[in-house]
């Protein structure tokens, strides 16, 4: 019994250790070179490692080279079991204020060992809540909708691009 | 002194430090592995593409019209006004010009080759003789501190005021020049909605790439119902800029209100037609 609490105690012990040394700033870079193809470019951005998790400040977000927002802070934590990436203070840049609310308030993913296969998303701001999936094996994302009063009123455009359910939200789907 | 370790102690302090160094040793791996630094991006290259037409028959316009009673007289006055800065480059021959507040560009030719025509800008040199002011009716050049002067011949004052460059900004439906009035830009640039619903466009890809942006619909007895454009048309190119991403776009409409003249060209069918905007 003590040499499996030991055996247990060492195996946590090197985990932790791994995930302590892990040079998370290297990983993001890593990270960021495998969006580039996709278009997708996080620049200017300051990244800090606080041991078991990494904080990215004061990003500009370019899509397809256009600039498409600024974003205040990502923490950034990996831990095998449990990772998740939470996103705060979007504000999309003002050439899309015409199609959606420039304010994400927050933006919360997270993928768990027990899910492996799917990646969970939520999102707050001006225009709604959202919560999305992402089914690694299937590769499709979906993407349900409850939309705000302004966006509502002000984006209808934008929701017309959208499949409006019986509940009333409205649901995009992706596959890639 | 004698000091009495406890072994297991001992032991347990050494698995845990070797732990702690293959945990390291892992991690310098990682980093040897990983990125050493980030994607940037400049984005200077979404600067806002220039205006570059060297058309003989958009320079060559009339910027005013003369009074028919008077239009035989102003040609020798004009020329006399020109050889005022300095005497005639009488080997060359000014065959168009275009003027601009901060500048602007001739075309020239020697008389020897008049179809081998060269377009200079302001300092720029042609034959030895340096161009430094570009006037209504002809151009002031500079040679070895000498002013020299080189105008229109009256035939060609007379073409200036003749009806053939307007007759290109008939070409109302095949291309040609158009002129958009400045207040309907800014009217877009800040009714985005208001494009949608007058306009439908939708990128146009091969092999992944986006090739140009296909016009799908154009609501009738607006504003962009006058521009030239038809429903089906591709636009490959702005201002001489191969429209190939959402950022080229995105760069014309932001700047659109800076603009002076747009040229865009569109694949209709499957031939290349030039629309020209004058921005006004």
């Amino acid at each position: 019994m003590k040499k499996i609490a030991l055996f247990l105690f060492y195996t946590i012990l090197f985990i932790g250790a791994l995930l302590f040394f892990t040079p998370k700033e290297s990983l993001y870079y890593f990270g960021e070179e495998q969006l580039k193809p996709l278009g997708v470019v996080i620049g200017y951005e300051e990244a800090i490692d606080h041991g078991f998790t990494l904080e990215i400040q004061h990003a500009k977000l370019y899509v397809q080279k256009i600039k498409s927002a600024n974003i205040g802070s990502i923490d950034i934590g990996l831990f095998l079991l449990y990772n998740s990436i939470n996103v705060s203070n979007v504000v999309l840049d003002k050439t899309f204020e015409q199609f959606f609310p420039p304010l994400i308030e927050r933006i919360d993913v997270q993928q768990s060992i027990f899910n492996p296969l799917n990646i969970n998303a939520e999102a707050v701001g001006d225009f709604g809540e959202a919560t999305a999936t992402v089914n690694l094996l299937e590769r499709n994302a979906s993407v349900v909708l409850k939309p705000s009063k302004t966006m509502l009123s002000r984006y209808k455009n934008t929701l017309r691009q959208l499949k409006k359910s019986k509940e009333g939200d409205y649901r995009y789907e992706y596959k890639f | 002194m004698n000091i009495n370790f406890n072994p297991s102690l001992m032991r347990f302090v050494r698995n845990v430090l070797i732990i702690i160094l293959v945990a390291k040793a892992l991690s310098l791996v990682m980093l040897w592995y990983f990125a050493y630094e980030g994607v940037h991006y400049h984005p200077n290259s979404s600067k806002l593409p220039e205006y570059k037409r060297y058309n003989a028959n958009n320079i060559i316009k009339p910027t005013k019209k003369p009074d028919p009673k008077t239009a035989s007289e102003p040609t020798s006055e004009e020329a006399q006004e020109l050889a005022a800065y300095g005497p005639n480059i009488s080997n060359m021959v000014l065959k168009g010009l275009f003027k601009r507040k901060t500048g602007g560009m001739v075309i020239i030719a020697l008389k020897a080759k008049p179809n081998d025509s060269e377009v200079i800008g302001i300092d720029e040199v042609y034959q030895g003789y340096t161009l430094t002011k570009i006037l209504e009716n002809g151009a002031i050049f500079d040679k070895g501190g000498q002013t020299f002067s080189l105008y229109f011949s009256e035939e060609q004052q007379q073409d200036r005021y003749t009806s053939k460059p307007s007759s290109a900004r008939q070409q109302s439906d095949d291309g040609g020049i158009k002129q958009v009035a400045k207040t309907d830009i800014t009217h877009y640039a800040k009714n985005v909605k208001q494009i949608w619903k007058d306009i439908g466009i939708v990128e146009v890809k091969k092999e992944g790439k986006i090739t140009g942006f296909k016009v799908t619909r154009i609501k009738a007895n607006t504003p962009f119902s006058n521009l030239g454009l038809r429903k089906g048309d591709i636009i490959i190119k702005a201002n001489n800029k191969p429209m190939t991403s959402y950022k080229d776009a995105i760069a014309i409409y932001k700047g659109i209100d800076k603009l002076e003249a747009l040229e865009l060209i569109v694949l209709r069918n499957n031939q290349e037609t030039e629309i020209v905007y004058e921005i006004y």
